[in-house]
């Protein structure tokens, strides 16, 4: 497999994937508000997730060998394509920052509480410039060999949490946590975007997929798979924790972990949690930056964009930690504008694109069809 | 090479062959001259004492050479001995002296003849070479007790007699400016990827050394990046390890004067499965084999999983055990990484003096390092009993790694694993797991991912590397070429 | 380009050597097992007691210097008005700092507890080292600081022996409740009242600190749990002790096993039912707008001992001793309802119950719930089955009547 074009495989890019939707959402709260009935409203989310990605795939389909700056260039024209390229760039710094940031801080406020914030995302940007600048397939095959133990690791956690006997069945009652209609808002938009609407990132990165017909199914795969897993996570956490806790702990996982006291020996398995946080959030954060480097090489016209592993790495770092003062001003900040921006670029835009280009399709067709009359 | 007698032309003056000849090897003593005349020309045979067989010698010359029949005067001397059937020992005609320095250096006996221009050199190589016994690394319970020994010509007899099979293709090949070593390549025609033989030969012809004395030469000369602390190439002294690997479609290479084969492409599993994983059950064996993975991460990660428990992550240790370490190291000065850094040197002294010493010390130094020592450092509060049995466990897991070069760079590994667990508990730890993880995945070894089967995924292949599954449905594919079909 | 960035990266390996930041030695910590809080009095403060491991008394090794002989653990206290504040005030008085990730007791003392649990919850919440899982009890008749003090035989270090008697006595005897930290929070948050088992000291609390009650094979002082609180929003208001307290645990399913005597037809005698297991349903229903209880129990027991005379192999005998079992129980849950209703505290779950199934009437009846409760309906359902006798039969009373006659 040497040469120039690298090439993924689809299993490859499933455990990428899959990894990248763990990210952040496995550990602590997805959606705008933490919900009593938030394993339910993933659940919800899951058939319009794939509808969005039906999108994305489509796009991929009509520019297989296109990233996402190009192919809208091609449907937009180059002038209106820059700034929304730029657009598209510049929120995936921010949001690769944002979870950098995410993850610092949880694992400050967890257990490192006296380390600076700047060392512990500067060890994490280290290791992933490094990883970054050996190219797309060394990340792709990190990612199989840590799927394997994510996986190990959490079937260890769910094993221990049922066999702590902390489980409750009562705490899941009532099921809606109150009203429908609130885990329905839940779903849509908030889970739809956060983390299913991410996948758009991964149009940097399809194009490199040795067999286009796949990637359909792959996302599809992923989707379904991480989106189940979530959903289990979240329901035990909420039958471990109780409703109180559960929506106001800023670290679920790790509370329910640490409640678990097997046999007076097994206690405090914190290191798991760390462990997977520290992981899928290593990838979602590699994934954005790779996606930033691909963009920022494909608009600027630069080689090889593995060189700009580096001053990616820099800005994400720096980014982390300027973007907020506080970890609650954090959250707030992702609540409100991030979501804005977040349905901007993930849903508004593509489906934008994909209109425009069915138009100018059919306009085409047309146009042919009245040439030939 | 020394440079007056290179391409000079072999001269019908028979002395003046000889002296050539003494300029060129100095004052060896070695290097033995035996006149001899039949049929009434004065010839002279040149051997190296010790690279030759004297009985093949003396039967050559005296009973082959010297009652060479004289029946057919007209024809020249040189056809008549090259068509005299010698049973089994090679003849061929030289005509310049680096050719006869060559040959007398490879153990053959090169005769002159008085007025001829050509020289014959017949093989005789033989001499004193080490008896094939069992391998002094990588032994096994159950399995053939061969080792490879120095000679290349034995070696490669040895997996010739595992694979009889025709398409077990040999290049030999001599590298070393000065040392002139032989060294052979050796793989199946159809399995082995052309890609992969090219490159090999490639890498082997372009080397630009003076001394070849070690397969690890030869490695180090070869090998794609010298800045990574994992093996490329793997070696091996078992000849059943060879072929196993060769029917794989990789590719041994032989080096004269060593025992050690060396296997390209490597992937990081080799290092951790061992021939004798063939041999047993397959329920055993994947047992053994999972164990001897949670020994690579017990003698990786073992003293810093302890380093970060104790001085970070106190929450996640029983409380019952973390009070019985608190009071051991009530006693101990040493903040925990400096206690560690002290047993794990002690320890690699200890394994490094215990190779090198006479066997009848090993003994008696082995026990007194072990128990006295360990026990009077606790006693004396140098170290805590939880860190000696730490480094104790941690050094008798790197012991089950069956690769001794892999257990190596393991180790050498621990030791930094150790300063970032000290530094960041287990975020540092974790990070340098991915950090040494993204490492292995971007190695290649001869065009093949260091990480295979596991990284790309080769779902078949990796149930093969972690457990072993039974023979009915084992389909070694890992290098096959469209060829060659799967048994 | 390479060396370069070969520089920067052994600079950056510099930093480390300014010293790690989290790192903190076993022997710069003092681990607290358990910790008391008190409240001052006539003021709003705190007074926070810690129970420390005293590491270098617990060492077997040989060559350990400091403390052989010393008793196990030490006290430390200290008052402010938060209970982050006292813990760090606390750092003027310990030689080490102290290390919270193994707590395993928490005391409150019981005029802390009269003005109100609720507010001191949020510091074990929001600290990542405290553990939701310590065992929390209200001391009674004396201050939480002298329950951490106090030195026992048998267990090294008291607080791990006291949460393991909770413990223990909650599921053989019943008539305490063993909770921790995050059910009490979820309790309090949610419909009912928390409920807290209590400890009292047996004897001079004074000489319960010292080394003599370890040295004596009879200790003057221990340490005895004692019934279960009764509380209104959070606040401390009576206790209910002996077979009121164990009907609490059964009615919230908590019963893990007790012993129940049950009189015989002669008087003075009595057959004992052990309770093997015991599984209680609450379901609530709106008659009328007022809430109704139906409480179904189900057991399972063993009878453990006998002075009667009946004929254990006949079945009838046996559905008798049944029956008395169940009137029994149901006496004694009726007992537990009353005094929990009188006390206007719903420790039962009888709120939470009903909010799981009709969360639209439970928002309106939510915030008058202590007094809905006290005028609640309820009803009894007890099913129970004796398994087995042991490993005799008839008793052997029964024999020697029989021989007397």
């Amino acid at each position: 497999m040497q040469g120039n074009k690298q090439t993924i495989s689809s299993k490859q890019l499933l455990a990428l994937m899959i990894l990248f939707e763990f990210g952040t959402a496995i550990v602590v709260h997805i959606g705008l508000e933490s919900n009593h009935a938030t394993w339910l409203s993933i659940l919800i989310a899951i058939p319009g997730a794939l509808l969005l990605y039906g999108i994305y795939r489509y796009l991929y389909l009509q520019f297989p060998d296109l990233i996402v700056s190009s192919y809208i260039r091609k449907i937009v024209g180059p002038f209106l394509s820059w700034p929304i390229s730029l657009f598209i760039l510049a929120y995936f710094i921010y949001n690769g920052a944002r979870n950098l940031r995410e993850a610092g801080d949880l694992l400050i406020a967890s257990v490192y509480d006296e380390t600076p914030l700047f060392i512990i995302n500067a060890t994490m940007i280290f290791v992933m410039i490094y990883v970054l600048s050996k190219g797309i397939e060394v990340l792709v095959r990190l990612a199989q060999v840590y799927l394997f133990v994510i996986l190990i690791l959490g079937v260890t956690g769910i094993l221990a949490i049922v066999f702590s006997g902390e489980i409750e069945f009562s705490n899941l009652f009532p099921i809606n946590g109150g009203s429908w209609l609130h885990v329905l808002q839940t779903a849509y938009p908030s889970i739809l975007l956060f983390p299913f609407g991410e996948l758009f990132a991964f149009s940097t990165v399809l194009p490199l997929l040795n067999n286009p017909k796949q990637a359909g199914k792959t996302g599809a795969i992923a989707i379904i798979f991480s989106g189940l897993v979530l959903s289990l996570t979240h329901g035990l956490q909420l039958l471990v924790l109780g409703d109180s806790i559960y929506v106001r702990s800023n670290f679920t996982l790790l509370t329910t972990i640490s409640v678990i006291n097997i046999a007076d020996f097994l206690q405090r398995l914190d290191a798991i949690v760390m462990l997977s946080l520290i992981i899928c959030v290593f990838f979602k954060m590699s994934l954005y930056s790779y996606a930033v480097m691909a963009i920022w090489g494909d608009l600027f016209r630069i080689k090889s964009p593995a060189k700009l592993a580096a001053p990616v790495g820099i800005v994400v770092l720096f980014m982390s930690i300027f973007s907020a003062w506080s970890f609650p001003e954090h959250t707030n900040e992702g609540q409100k504008a991030s979501m804005l921006m977040l349905f901007l670029v993930t849903v508004a835009i593509p489906l934008l694109l994909f209109l425009v280009h069915l138009a100018k399709k059919s306009f085409r067709y047309f146009r042919e069809v009245s040439h030939n009359e | 090479m020394n440079k007056t007698s290179s391409a000079e032309r072999i001269s019908t003056d028979l002395e003046l062959n000889l002296n050539r000849l003494k300029t060129a090897f100095g004052p060896s003593s070695d290097l033995i001259f035996k006149r001899i005349s039949f049929q009434g020309i004065q010839a002279a045979a040149v051997y190296m004492d010790g690279l030759i067989d004297r009985q093949i010698v003396h039967d050559l010359l005296f009973d082959s050479i010297a009652t060479l029949p004289d029946d057919h005067p007209n024809e020249s001397l040189i056809q008549q001995l090259m068509a005299q059937d010698l049973s089994i020992i090679n003849v061929q005609s030289l005509t310049d002296l680096g050719q006869v320095i060559s040959a007398v250096l490879s153990g053959d006996t090169v005769l002159f003849l008085e007025h001829y221009e050509e020289a014959l050199s017949y093989e005789t190589c033989g001499g004193e070479v080490r008896a094939v016994t069992e391998p002094s690394s990588q032994i096994v319970i159950r399995g053939p007790k061969e080792g490879f020994n120095e000679t290349l010509s034995t070696n490669v007899s040895l997996v010739r007699r595992r694979i009889r099979n025709p398409d077990l293709w040999l290049e030999t090949m001599k590298i070393g400016s000065v040392t002139h070593t032989e060294v052979a390549m050796m793989y199946l025609n159809g399995t082995a990827k052309q890609e992969v033989i090219g490159e090999v030969r490639r890498r082997l012809q372009n080397i630009n050394y003076e001394s070849i004395l070690e397969s690890g030469y030869i490695e180090n000369l070869i090998e794609e990046q010298t800045y990574t602390p994992f093996p490329t190439m793997y070696n091996t002294e078992r000849p059943d390890t060879v072929a196993a690997h060769i029917l794989e479609g990789r590719i041994a290479v032989f080096v004269n004067g060593t025992p050690f084969v060396l296997i390209a492409p490597t992937t990081f599993f080799m290092f951790f499965q061992s021939a004798e994983d063939f041999y047993h059950r397959t329920d055993v064996s994947s047992g053994i084999r999972f164990l001897r993975y949670i020994s690579l991460f017990i003698s990786m990660f073992g003293p810093s999983i302890y380093i970060a428990s104790i001085t970070f992550h106190q929450e996640m240790i029983p409380t019952p055990l973390l009070l019985s370490l608190a009071s051991q190291r009530e006693s101990v000065p040493f903040p925990a990484l400096v206690e560690a850094l002290i047993m794990e040197v002690s320890f690699e002294i200890l394994r490094e003096a215990g190779i090198r010493m006479p066997r009848a010390i090993g003994q008696a130094v082995s026990i007194v390092g072990a128990l006295v020592l360990g026990q009077a450092a606790v006693q004396a509060g140098i170290v805590s009993s939880a860190m000696v049995i730490v480094v104790a466990l941690t050094g008798i897991s790197s012991f089950t790694t069956p690769s001794f070069n892999a257990a190596l760079s393991i180790r050498l590994l621990r030791f930094v694993v150790m300063f970032c667990s000290a530094f960041l508990g287990f975020f540092g730890i974790a990070m340098f797991s991915i950090l040494l993880t993204a490492h292995m995945c971007g190695l290649r070894s001869f065009g093949e991912p260091y990480l295979s089967p596991l990284a790309p995924l080769q779902a078949d292949e990796l149930k093969e590397t972690f457990i072993r599954r039974a023979f009915k449905r084992f389909k070694p594919a890992l290098l096959r070429s469209s060829s060659r079909k799967p048994n | 380009m390479k060396r370069i960035v070969a520089l920067l990266v052994l600079i950056s390996l510099c930093i480390p050597v300014t010293g790690c930041w989290n790192s903190r030695e076993l022997t710069d910590i003092s681990i607290v097992v358990g910790m008391g809080i008190d409240s001052v009095p006539h003021s709003d403060d705190y007074s926070v007691s810690f129970q420390v491991v005293n590491a270098g008394a617990l060492s077997t090794q040989g060559g350990s210097q400091g403390g052989q002989g010393a008793l196990p653990i030490v006290t430390y206290s200290s008052q402010d008005s938060s209970l982050f504040g006292a813990l760090r005030k606390a750092s003027r008085k310990v030689p080490r700092r102290l290390f919270f990730g193994h707590i395993q007791l928490v005391v409150i003392g019981e005029e802390a507890a009269k003005k109100g649990i609720g507010d001191m919850f949020d510091f074990f919440e929001r600290s990542h080292e405290v553990r939701l899982s310590s065992t929390v009890l209200i001391s009674r008749g004396i201050t939480a600081e002298e329950v951490i003090s106090t030195v026992t035989p048998l267990e090294k270090t008291p607080s791990i022996g006291i949460a393991k008697k909770s413990r223990i006595t909650s599921q053989v005897w019943a008539e305490n409740a063993d909770t921790n930290v995050k059910q009490i929070i979820n309790d309090l948050v949610g419909a009912g009242e928390p409920i807290i088992g209590g400890v009292k000291i047996i004897g001079d609390p004074k000489i319960a600190s010292m080394e003599k009650n370890i040295k004596n094979s009879q200790p003057p002082s221990f340490v005895l749990i004692d019934g279960i609180s009764l509380m209104k929003n959070g606040k401390l208001t009576g206790w209910l002790e002996n077979h009121k307290a164990r009907g609490v645990m059964w009615i919230r399913n908590e019963m893990k096993g007790t012993v129940m005597n049950l009189p015989c037809e002669e008087p003075g005698n009595s057959e004992t039912v052990v309770v093997l297991r015991s599984k209680t349903k609450v379901k609530p229903s709106l008659q009328g707008g007022k809430p109704k209880f139906v409480i179904h129990i189900k057991e399972e027991g063993v009878l453990g001992e006998t002075s009667c005379s009946d004929d254990l192999s006949d079945r009838k005998a046996m559905m008798r001793i049944q029956d008395k079992w169940a009137a029994q129980i149901k006496k004694e849950i009726s007992a537990t309802v009353k005094a929990a209703q009188q006390a206007e505290s719903d420790v039962l779950g009888f709120g939470s119950s009903l909010q799981k199934s009709y969360p639209k009437q439970w928002k309106q009846m939510e915030n008058n719930w202590p007094h809905i409760f006290s005028e609640s309906e309820y009803e009894i359902q007890i099913e129970s089955y004796i398994r087995r006798a042991g490993m005799r039969g008839t008793s052997f009373k029964r024999q020697m009547k029989k021989e007397a006659e």
